[in-house]
C-alpha cells in the first residue's frame, strides 16, 4: 500500500518540479529580453552624461536669449531717439572685439615666468627633461584657462582661438612671431585661483617646477595689461551658414 | 535494472538543464556594459532629458525668433545707409571669430577613439587629453581657420580638463569618439597631421592597442556655433588703442 502511494507520488512531484522549472525559465527569457538588456551601466552613464550636455546647453541658451533681448530694446530705443542704430552695432563690435582679441584689455590677473632649468643634469637624465616643451606650455595655458583665465598672452602675443605655439630648441613662436627665453605667459582673470593654478602642489607646474627644476613662477598683478591681436585674420575657407 | 535506467534518464535530463541554466545566466553577466540596473532608474533618467531636450527647443526657437527680428531692423537700417552697412558686416566677421556664427567650408575630421574603453572608467585618451589639445595647436599651426572638438567650437578662452571620468570642453561633457573638425586648407592641414614623427604617427606606433585615429578631408566640414556667451568679469577693454 504504501510503497503503491509513493510511486503514485514520485512522478506527480517531478512534474509539479517541472513544471515549475518552465514557468521560470521563461519567465528569465522574457526579462532578460525585454526589460533588462537594455539597461546596462553604459546606457545610464550615456543618459547621465546627456543630461549634464543638455542642462549646460539650456543655461547658455538662456544667457544668449537674455543677451539678444537687450540688443533688440537697444535697436528700439536707439532707433527712436536718434533714428538710427548705428551706435549700438558700434558699442556691439567693440565688445565681440575684446572678446575675439582685437582690442587692448587690462584686468587683475597673474604673470607666468617659464625658463628651462638650471641645475645640473644627473647621470640618468635626459637633457630634454629639463627643457621647456611645447606640451608643457600648452598645458599651462589649459591650466590656466580652467582656472578661469579670460585673456591670455605669451610674450606679448594674444592667444586667440586659431593661435599656434611652436617651440624649436629654445625658442617660441606663437602667432608667427618667435620668441627667446623666459617665456612670460599674462593672464587675466581671478588673480587667487589663477595663481593657485600655478602653486598649487598638485598642478602641472608643480611637477614642472619640483621634479625637472624647471623655472615656473607666478605673480599676482592688479593690473596686467594685454596688448590686441597683432595678425591678420584669414577668412578664405570659412563662410558663414545662412540662417543660423 | 529497469530502476538504474530510470535514474540514469533523470540524471542526464537534470545534467542538460543544469548546463541550459549556466549558459543563460553566463550570457547575461557577459552582456556588453557590464551589470544591469533597474530600469525604473533609466526611465526616469530618460524622461528628464526628454524634458530637457523639449525645454531647449522651445529656447532654440525663442532665439531664432529674437535673431529674426534683430536682423529685419539690420537689414532695413543697412538698405538705407553705407556706414550701416559696413558695421554689420564687421560685426559678422567678429561674431564668426568668436564662435557665435554657425560656419562651413573645406576642411578635414579626425577621430580619434578608445580601443579599450569600459563605459565610466577613464580611459587611455582621458588620462592624456593632452593629446587633443596637441591635435587643436598642430591644426593651428597648419593654418586652421576654425576647429571644434565634439561640436565645441574651440575658441580664445576654451579649455579642455578632465574630471568624475569625463573631459569636459567649454564646460560640457564629451563622450567618445572624439571628433575634432578644422576649416581650412584641406591638404596643408592633412599633411601636417600626418607628418611623418608626427604626433599622429607617434600615436600609431606606441599606442596602437589603445587608440584609433582616423583623418579625412571633407567638403564641406560644418562647425556649429557655440551657444556660450563669452562674458569678461576682469579683463576691461582699453579705450586709448582703439582704432
Amino acid at each position: 500500500m504504501e510503497n503503491k502511494l509513493l510511486k503514485f507520488k514520485i512522478p506527480f512531484l517531478i512534474l509539479i518540479i517541472f513544471t515549475l522549472l518552465g514557468f521560470g525559465l521563461t519567465l528569465q527569457f522574457k526579462n532578460t529580453k525585454e526589460d533588462y538588456s537594455f539597461v546596462s551601466l553604459k546606457t545610464i552613464n550615456d543618459l547621465n552624461n546627456s543630461v549634464i550636455k543638455e542642462k549646460e546647453e539650456i543655461k547658455s541658451l538662456q544667457e544668449l536669449i537674455q543677451l539678444k533681448k537687450k540688443n533688440l530694446t537697444e535697436y528700439e530705443v536707439a532707433i527712436q531717439q536718434e533714428g538710427s542704430i548705428k551706435e549700438v552695432i558700434v558699442a556691439e563690435i567693440a565688445t565681440m572685439k575684446a572678446i575675439t582679441g582685437f582690442y587692448d584689455v587690462e584686468g587683475p590677473g597673474v604673470i607666468v615666468k617659464l625658463n628651462d632649468s638650471e641645475r645640473e643634469l644627473y647621470e640618468w637624465e635626459d637633457p630634454n627633461d629639463l627643457i621647456i616643451h611645447e606640451q608643457d606650455v600648452l598645458t599651462i595655458i589649459n591650466d590656466l584657462k580652467y582656472a578661469g583665465a579670460e585673456v591670455l598672452s605669451i610674450n606679448g602675443q594674444r592667444i586667440i582661438g586659431t593661435t599656434e605655439i611652436q617651440c624649436a630648441g629654445p625658442t617660441i613662436t606663437v602667432n608667427g612671431y618667435t620668441y627667446g627665453q623666459p617665456f612670460i605667459i599674462k593672464a587675466i582673470g581671478d588673480p587667487v585661483t589663477l595663481d593657485a593654478a600655478i602653486k598649487s602642489p598638485n598642478s602641472y607646474s608643480a611637477l614642472l617646477r619640483d621634479i625637472y627644476g624647471i623655472v615656473v613662477e607666478s605673480q599676482v598683478n592688479p593690473r596686467v595689461r594685454i596688448s590686441k591681436y597683432q595678425g591678420n585674420i584669414n577668412m578664405k575657407y570659412m563662410t558663414p551658414r545662412e540662417g543660423e | 535494472m529497469k530502476d538504474i535506467k530510470g535514474k540514469l534518464a533523470f540524471g542526464i535530463i537534470c545534467a542538460i538543464f543544469g548546463l541550459i541554466l549556466a549558459v543563460q545566466i553566463k550570457t547575461v553577466r557577459s552582456t556588453p556594459g557590464g551589470s544591469f540596473l533597474s530600469p525604473q532608474r533609466a526611465q526616469k533618467v530618460a524622461s528628464e532629458l526628454k524634458v530637457l531636450r523639449n525645454e531647449k527647443d522651445r529656447l532654440n526657437q525663442e532665439l531664432s525668433e529674437l535673431e529674426n527680428r534683430l536682423k529685419e531692423y539690420e537689414i532695413s537700417e543697412a538698405d538705407e545707409n553705407i556706414i550701416i552697412r559696413n558695421l554689420k558686416n564687421d560685426l559678422e566677421k567678429y561674431q564668426i571669430l568668436a564662435g557665435y556664427r554657425s560656419i562651413e567650408g573645406p576642411g578635414i575630421v579626425l577621430t580619434i577613439e578608445d580601443v579599450v574603453f569600459q563605459q565610466g572608467e577613464a580611459s587611455f585618451i582621458m588620462f592624456n587629453f593632452e593629446i587633443l589639445l596637441e591635435l587643436v595647436n598642430k591644426l593651428n599651426a597648419a593654418g586652421a581657420e576654425a576647429i571644434a572638438i565634439n561640436e565645441q567650437r574651440y575658441v580664445a578662452n576654451t579649455e579642455i580638463y578632465f574630471t568624475s571620468n569625463t573631459i569636459f570642453i567649454n564646460g560640457v561633457p564629451t563622450a567618445q569618439p572624439y571628433t575634432i573638425k578644422a576649416i581650412g586648407d584641406a591638404e596643408a592641414l592633412e599633411a601636417a597631421l600626418n607628418m611623418r614623427f608626427g604626433i599622429i604617427d607617434k600615436l600609431k606606433q606606441y599606442h596602437n592597442e589603445s587608440v584609433k585615429v582616423t583623418v579625412k578631408k571633407q567638403n564641406p566640414v560644418i562647425i556649429t556655433r557655440n551657444s556660450k556667451v563669452t562674458n569678461f568679469k576682469f579683463a576691461k577693454p582699453i579705450e586709448s588703442t582703439q582704432l
